[in-house]
């Protein structure tokens, strides 16, 4: 039989246990999480004066594909003709800027986040939909090494971003430098209610 | 319940505790970046949920490759490793956020149901969740004749709305009916029942389910067009039960959890006179904090575009 304080502490521990449990559980709401899966691919450009920008490409996954095609697939034959094409890449281009079209970026520690972009088209690759598109960003290349580190991730979680198994990067004009460029999840941003890490591109650049 | 089985038990609950600073971290009122540094448990946990989402992620993979089996001819040999496929998908995927737990577990508060009652809740809630899914597909696509994709994200955010909306509710009815209870209970125990009949008059499992339940879930939605776009909609609806059972599984799990943890720890606790006022106490704790979690979720969501 437990003393009066002893009971009292327990009964205590107990609640905040039960609390704590209740917030675990409860926590979880009906938010999004992803609905959403896009393979990304990116390509990094370089001009004669440094890096002039990003080009970005989004593979579907299949189920978001044919929901998204469907959207606009008129004539109902799963292909998506040039006027569908045309009317999807309008909605989509204005819908993704935004959310500034998923990208959060720093450049040498500065954030830039694009407001607009280049180039958008949508395909389709087989039965998948992709999304390609260019963003502008123009930084001169010095002696001293320039970092940039380009987060792709939508903030609601309704779609999960993360680079192809082959070839997730390459580098485009980049001879005239001194270029590493690596893909790592970006730890300092945390999405979803603190679960989940973005995925980040990392590029360091210098002239030779 | 043995000893053995409340060590364990408690154990389980105290590493919940782990997962509170996790838990209140987020800042769900802001659409953009959060920084903050990783904590062990904010690690331990982040594995787990990408763990599940990559699980989601190649199910989907494999239930496009065997639907397309399907319709390539693959016969009974192909159907049933789909069912299986699409079962462990609505498990978890309503392991997840969402898909009703904050719910059931509101449920398995306010209303104390026995093991059977609080199970057919949490049954009938991810039923009904799946089945408007298909619902919702056959509605909107040969009724309406509309885009689904475009509609989905319309009405994913207003039945996102409604939902925090009843479970602030909820929250807060159990938080008021906690305290009368409490101001009751000090006094005599036939106002008990009274109360029960005054406050709260959500007694039938499965109506309530089905009022909640009622949101379309995406997942189906999505498994449904997929099917749809190869014209096998019977496959496609078979498919929606099967995610529609996996998450009823899921849910399931969560209320026996809740039932059996409100047991334990309240008989674990146990020992004077003083144990309704405990029993009124967690309610009005519980309600409160659906009530404020209902809340911010409810104006995040409201304030996103």
């Amino acid at each position: 039989m437990e003393n009066g304080a002893l009971s009292i502490a327990g009964r205590a521990a107990g609640i905040a246990v039960l609390v704590a449990l209740l917030s675990v559980i409860a926590v979880m709401p009906a938010f999004s999480h992803p609905h959403v899966f896009i393979s990304q691919r990116i390509t990094v450009e370089f001009d004669e004066k440094g890096l002039a920008g990003f080009r970005i490409a989004w593979w579907f996954d299949e189920f978001s594909s044919t929901m998204m095609v469907g959207d606009f697939d008129r004539d109902g034959d799963g292909r998506l003709s040039r006027e569908e094409r045309a009317r999807m890449e309008k909605e989509a281009s204005a819908s993704l800027a935004e959310y500034h079209f998923f990208i959060s970026a720093t450049i040498v520690g500065k954030p830039f986040t694009p407001r607009y972009v280049r180039d958008f088209a949508v395909t389709q690759d087989g039965c998948r939909l992709v999304y390609r598109f260019f963003v502008p960003c123009h930084v001169t290349a010095t002696a001293a090494a320039k970092r940039v580190v380009l987060t792709t991730y939508d903030s609601t979680y309704y779609s999960d971003i993360s680079f192809a198994g082959e070839t997730p990067v390459e580098l485009v004009g980049a001879e005239p430098f001194r270029a590493d460029v690596a893909v790592s999840k970006n730890r300092e941003i945390a999405i979803f209610f603190g679960q989940i890490n973005p995925w980040a591109l990392e590029l360091e650049f210098a002239r030779k | 319940m043995t000893g053995k089985i409340r060590i364990v038990w408690v154990a389980f609950l105290l590493l919940q505790l782990l997962l509170v600073p996790v838990v209140f971290s987020a800042a769900p009122v802001s659409a953009g970046p959060e920084s903050r540094p990783a904590g062990v448990a904010e690690l331990i946990d982040r594995q787990v949920f990408s763990r599940i989402i990559t699980w989601q992620r190649e199910l989907q993979q494999r239930m496009a490759a065997q639907v397309r089996q399907c319709k390539a001819g693959g016969g009974m040999a192909g159907l049933l490793p789909l069912l299986a496929a699409a079962f462990a998908y609505g498990v978890v995927h309503a392991a997840g956020p969402g898909h009703g737990k904050a719910l059931a577990l509101g449920y398995v508060l306010s209303q104390r149901p026995s093991y059977p009652r609080g199970l057919l809740f949490g049954f009938c809630l991810a039923l009904f969740h799946g089945l408007s899914g298909i619902a919702f597909v056959l509605v909107v696509r040969f009724l309406l004749h509309a885009g689904v994709g475009r509609n989905l994200a319309a009405v994913t955010r207003i039945t996102r709305i409604v939902g925090y909306g009843i479970i602030s509710l909820m929250g807060l009815f159990i938080c008021v009916r906690g305290l009368m209870r409490l101001r009751q209970g000090k006094n005599d125990d036939c106002g008990r029942e009274a109360e029960n009949v005054r406050v709260g008059g959500y007694r039938n499992p499965v109506l309530l389910a089905l009022a909640v339940g009622g949101v379309p879930c995406p997942g189906v939605v999505m498994v449904m067009l997929f099917a749809m776009s190869m014209n096998l909609i019977g496959l496609g609806i078979v498919l929606g039960i099967c995610i529609a059972a996996g998450m009823a599984l899921t849910v399931s799990l969560v209320v026996l959890v809740a039932v059996s943890g409100k047991t334990v720890s309240l008989s674990a606790l146990s020992g004077s006179a003083r144990h309704p006022v405990i029993d009124y106490g967690f309610e009005i704790a519980a309600g409160l904090l659906l009530l404020i979690l209902g809340t911010l979720f409810l104006g995040a969501n409201v304030m996103q575009s």
